[in-house]
């Protein structure tokens, strides 16, 4: 399969992070794209609609077992209200994997419920951005991510 | 707590009523023989003193000769007034009988002697007696009155303060259950408040969280069209637009929604018997467009039960249901929805089964939460389910789904109190009021 005709590829950018984006509202996963797309740090956005397709993608399960076609994602932008498996699930499962337990998860959520924010603490959630967001502080946390896989994992995808 | 306490306490009055019963049967029998023992002897004693005084005058007039003049002796016997019951005998000092009054008795006797003295020798002695079996007879009626008076004293201690007793506790009992009662209804009133506030807490987080999406995506999307103005990029602006326009919308449709749901609660029709054949045969032509456009094939079971309720809610809960049945049957190349109905004690059950696409188990009861849609693509705010099972809620009955999975299709099932059961209810509550 190659990535013009993966539906789930949005833009492809040279050396740049791969991104798996949860969002079950449409226009919301449209915006974010749109920010992402300006941003130099994100490279392919994969986009899933429920938490099941997530996790599914992760862990390289179902339609999504081609790891060429599907990578690792070194981002995960995760909406906390999806069908299916929520978010908080997805988190906890992404988090209780040794291997992939130090991609960042940024969830996003128009929840700024006290409980939702506990839960996700708990599971180490890396950034949480109660919608309705800010351009620039996406921005901003955008930066953060990739300083971070500079500084601390130069493993560069060949 | 309150059977041990009772027996105990009947214990104890049994064991102090065999107390008394057993005093009175002794003592009361005891007495009278003692006091009528004492009373004979006092007053034959007395009798035989009286007489050995009388003969004791005459052996003084008669020393010598007293002990042969056997018939003066019996006059003056005869003079004692001594009642013909009692035997009475003189004796001299040998022992021998000078005179003697009335026959002699047999059986159980009583005697009582006195001494006739010259002044101080004894010349002989007076011996009466009487027959004691008399006295001993009437003991025994004496002995029959006590039983029966410790038998009456027995049961009327034991029984009239254990009554007294088991009417109090009668009493406490029944104000204990009332208390239970209350108790139970005040725990139970808690535990649905409870559900209730749990329900109110999720469905108000549902409805900030999706009546804020469609405003993250205006102001999102206002940010990007003034950067896709300022560029001229016209084919972009038409976009944001075109988002902005859908995101007004889709909130129009979440308030729509919002607002039928909170207007079940509020019943605003009267409730009345409705019969599910015409409710159903109602719903399909409401959902004619859907049925004919996905060519599905619609069969209704015939005779089916009556419920009661709301009728506009109940067809709106049949519309719905119909409605979602024929929308995911889609796939399938010979679409088909069941309906059928049957009572099963004191509910009707009505299930719409078709073969579309199914629901895994583990999202059986998700599917019924309010804006909750398994397939994202799917038309609709993801009301309708959650519409269905407040209708039925409200009407005291409950929904659910049996379905095995993806593929094996789904049967969206309702249960309702029975419209003769409720009417029956009714009647019961007209008599009772």
């Amino acid at each position: 399969m190659s990535r013009e005709k993966n539906p789930l590829v949005r833009k492809h950018k040279q050396r740049a992070l791969d991104v798996l984006l949860v969002e079950d509202n449409s226009a919301h996963a449209e915006l974010i794209i749109r920010w992402l797309e300006a941003h130099e740090v994100a490279g392919r956005v994969f986009h899933v609609n429920d938490g099941e397709a997530a996790l599914d993608y992760i862990f390289n399960r179902g339609q999504y077992s081609d790891t060429e076609s599907f990578p690792r994602p070194r981002l995960v932008l995760l909406d906390l209200r999806l069908p299916k498996i929520d978010g908080l699930e997805v988190l906890t499962r992404i988090k209780a994997t040794p291997e992939i337990e130090n991609v960042p998860v940024i969830i996003l959520t128009t929840s700024a419920a006290q409980r939702d924010l506990e839960k996700a603490y708990q599971n180490h959630v890396n950034s949480y951005l109660v919608k309705p967001m800010d351009h620039d502080k996406f921005k901003s946390l955008l930066n953060e991510i990739g300083y971070y896989w500079l500084k601390l994992n130069c493993d560069t995808r060949q | 707590m309150k059977q041990t306490l009772s027996n105990r306490v009947e214990m104890t009055l049994t064991h102090l009523a065999l107390v008394f019963a057993t005093l009175v049967f002794i003592v009361f029998p005891a007495v009278y023989f003692f006091s009528a023992y004492s009373y004979e002897t006092e007053l034959l004693q007395d009798k035989a003193d009286r007489t050995a005084r009388e003969i004791a005058q005459f052996v003084y007039r008669n020393p010598e000769i007293w002990a042969q003049q056997e018939h003066k002796i019996h006059d003056l016997l005869l003079q004692q007034h001594i009642s013909w019951s009692n035997y009475v005998r003189v004796l001299d000092h040998a022992n021998a009988t000078v005179a003697s009054l009335h026959s002699p008795l047999s059986g159980i006797t009583l005697t009582r002697s006195a001494d006739i003295s010259h002044g101080a020798t004894v010349l002989g002695r007076v011996e009466i007696a009487m027959d004691f079996s008399d006295v001993l007879s009437q003991m025994v009626v004496v002995f029959l009155l006590g039983l029966a008076i410790a038998f009456t004293v027995y049961s009327v201690l034991k029984t009239i303060p254990l009554r007294a007793l088991n009417r109090t506790m009668g009493d406490l009992a029944r104000s204990n259950i009332a208390l239970e009662g209350e108790a139970r209804q005040r725990e139970h009133l808690i535990a649905e408040l409870e559900t209730k506030n749990a329900e109110l807490e999720r469905f108000t987080y549902t409805v900030s969280h999706d009546l804020k999406s469609p405003l993250i995506t205006i102001r999102g999307f206002v940010g990007l069209l003034e950067k896709d103005a300022a560029a001229c990029d016209h084919e972009r602006v038409g976009q944001d637009v075109l988002q902005i326009k859908n995101a007004t919308e889709q909130m129009q449709q979440l308030l729509d929604d919002l607002l039928e749901l909170s207007r079940v609660g509020r019943a605003s029709n009267p409730w009345q018997p409705v019969a599910l054949n015409e409710l159903v045969a109602q719903a399909v032509t409401h959902v004619a467009g859907r049925i004919e456009q996905n060519h599905v094939e619609v069969s209704i079971a015939r005779g089916l039960p009556g419920v009661y309720g709301d009728r506009i809610q109940l067809l709106e809960v049949v519309q719905n249901l119909l409605d979602n049945a024929a929308k995911f049957t889609y796939e399938h190349a010979t679409p088909r929805v069941e309906i059928s109905g049957w009572q099963q004690g004191e509910e009707v059950i009505c299930c719409i089964k078709d073969n579309g696409i199914g629901i895994e188990p583990r999202y059986h009861e998700k599917v019924f939460g309010l804006f909750e849609r398994l397939d994202g693509n799917s038309e609709g705010t993801g009301i309708g389910l959650a519409l269905v099972k407040r209708i039925i809620e409200v009407h005291n009955g409950r929904v659910w789904i049996e379905s095995d999975g993806l593929g094996c299709g789904a049967s969206f099932c309702f249960a309702l109190p029975s419209a003769d059961r409720l009417t029956k209810s009714m009647q019961t509550n007209a008599t009772v009021s």
